[in-house]
């Protein structure tokens, strides 16, 4: 059984004083069915994704509030899982369709994250840490001191962690609806404000809005991207229990369940689209998924590597850093970003990462068999 | 964590366990950007702690500055701003030794 991506949408990611987290997901349920070929009575089943609305909007119930968009009502619920709460959701949604028991679903991610005061994002966030085992930390923080085991173990240099952000930022400016249109230098990161050393504020992504959609569909339909494989991994909810600091386990699990289930290895991936939460995250990234060899992920990125004419590309969309991070949203946004590639042609092979907290929850897909 | 009192005894049930263990610096780095109950505090230190049998994350003492490979002992200190609950929180923190 194959499943295919029938359609996808994603709204302006940034800071949307005018739309709240009821018309982001709006927005989304109804682009998307007018980018299929499906209406409202064919969707027979919605996943959400979202991370904290209960939290940054007061809103929970998120299944009802989505099925509500629709004019029959499908059945609907909500998926959490940190920032993968997007993977995850699309995974529910995979063996759902794989059970046999819906033939056409829809997964939407949201978040709306800007109404509240950085101090109380951060608060909120930091709900995906281990919040007894790591108190005091914040996400920065915890990605701080698996940058420095980096550069400790492997020479990783500041410029390599600035190199992943300047390339991400020029991604963005071929994304209309990226969070920023600002292309920046190495320089520029070198010398932004110290968030938690050796992080600095150009390392981190942003605070967001915004939301995404796909609809997927087992159904026989003609010019659709196939999901060829998917994987989750997990490991400790607090670094402290982690066999390693520089490397995600999670993902290295997730990604080689999706390989193996797509029948490709990581040098038929053309694009990717990678959780960089921070600059340090792309790099563990692209070695975790076996682009590079571990330890060569900053240098790949500051010679080019991971841009246009180099080996993949990776974040073609401007990634978490430039498009944006409407947690919820996120994962959805990576699967709906390269399927719309692989429709116009531009790449046949593509891979998604998605990372929940510091790495307790990694989901890997592939993209890609054109039909 | 909201401070609450039945939450803050969990979290602290294990306090005697570790004043006084000493380990060495794994990882360091220090937050500006704190959470919420840490405003106060900021900047603080944030490790990752080698002990004998296990890691463990913890918040280092004033402003005192750590790197990799410090050896550092457990002690007793002031963890969080007062909450609106009004307790003061107290905990484990790392002192350079």
């Amino acid at each position: 059984m194959k499943i295919l991506i029938a359609g996808s949408y994603i709204t302006k990611f940034g800071e949307l004083w005018e739309k709240s987290l009821k018309d982001l997901i709006t927005e989304a349920e109804l682009g998307v069915i007018k980018n299929s070929k499906f209406d409202d009575e064919e969707i027979e089943a919605i996943f959400v994704s979202n991370m904290a609305g209960g939290i940054f909007d007061g809103q929970l119930h998120l299944g009802a509030m989505a099925s509500g968009v629709l004019k029959n009502y499908p059945p609907a619920m909500r998926v959490e899982g940190a920032c993968a709460s997007g993977g995850l959701a699309m995974i529910v949604a995979e063996y759902a369709l794989l059970s046999g028991k819906y033939k056409t679903v829809m997964v939407v991610g949201a978040e709306k994250m800007t109404d509240v005061s950085n101090q109380m994002a951060t608060e909120g966030l930091n709900g995906a840490a281990d919040t007894e085992a790591e108190f005091g930390s914040t996400f920065p923080g915890l990605y701080a001191l698996m940058a420095q085991r980096h550069m400790k173990e492997f020479g990783t240099t500041r410029d390599q962690l600035s190199a992943v952000s300047v390339k991400n930022h020029k991604h963005g400016l071929l994304n209309p609806l990226a969070q920023f249109h600002k292309e920046i230098t190495i320089s520029e990161v070198n010398g932004s404000e110290m968030i938690a050393p050796p992080l600095r504020l150009l390392d981190c992504s942003p605070i967001s809005d915004g939301a995404a959609a796909v609809i997927l569909t087992t159904k026989d339909l003609p010019n659709c991207p196939e999901i060829m494989g998917f994987g989750q991994g997990m490991d400790s909810l607090s670094l402290a229990k982690r066999k390693s600091l520089t490397t995600i386990v999670a993902g290295v699990k997730a990604a080689d369940i999706a390989y193996k289930m797509a029948g490709i290895k990581p040098g038929d991936i053309e694009a990717a689209e990678i959780h960089d939460c921070f600059s340090i995250a792309e790099i563990l990234a692209i070695e975790d998924l076996g682009f590079f060899k571990k330890g060569l992920g900053g240098k790949a990125t500051i010679e080019g590597k991971t841009t246009y004419g180099g080996k993949v590309i990776i974040n073609p969309s401007g990634g978490l850093k430039s498009n944006g991070h409407p947690v919820g949203a996120t994962g959805i946004k990576q699967i709906a970003y390269l399927s719309q590639l692989i429709r116009d042609k531009k790449i046949k092979t593509g891979l998604t990462q998605n990372i929940g907290g510091s790495g307790a929850t990694a989901v890997v897909h592939i993209l890609g068999g054109k039909r | 964590m909201k401070g609450y009192p039945a939450e803050y005894w969990r979290l602290n049930k294990d306090w005697t366990k570790w004043i006084g263990k000493t380990g060495e610096v794994v990882a360091t780095t220090v937050i500006r950007v704190p959470p919420l109950t840490l405003q106060k505090m900021a900047p603080y230190t944030f490790s990752l702690i080698k002990f004998d049998n296990e890691h463990k994350e913890l918040m280092g003492v004033d402003d005192e500055i750590l790197k990799i490979g410090d050896r550092v002992k457990c002690v007793f200190r002031r963890i969080a701003d007062a909450n609106e609950k009004g307790i003061i929180m107290y905990g484990i923190k790392i002192k350079k030794i």
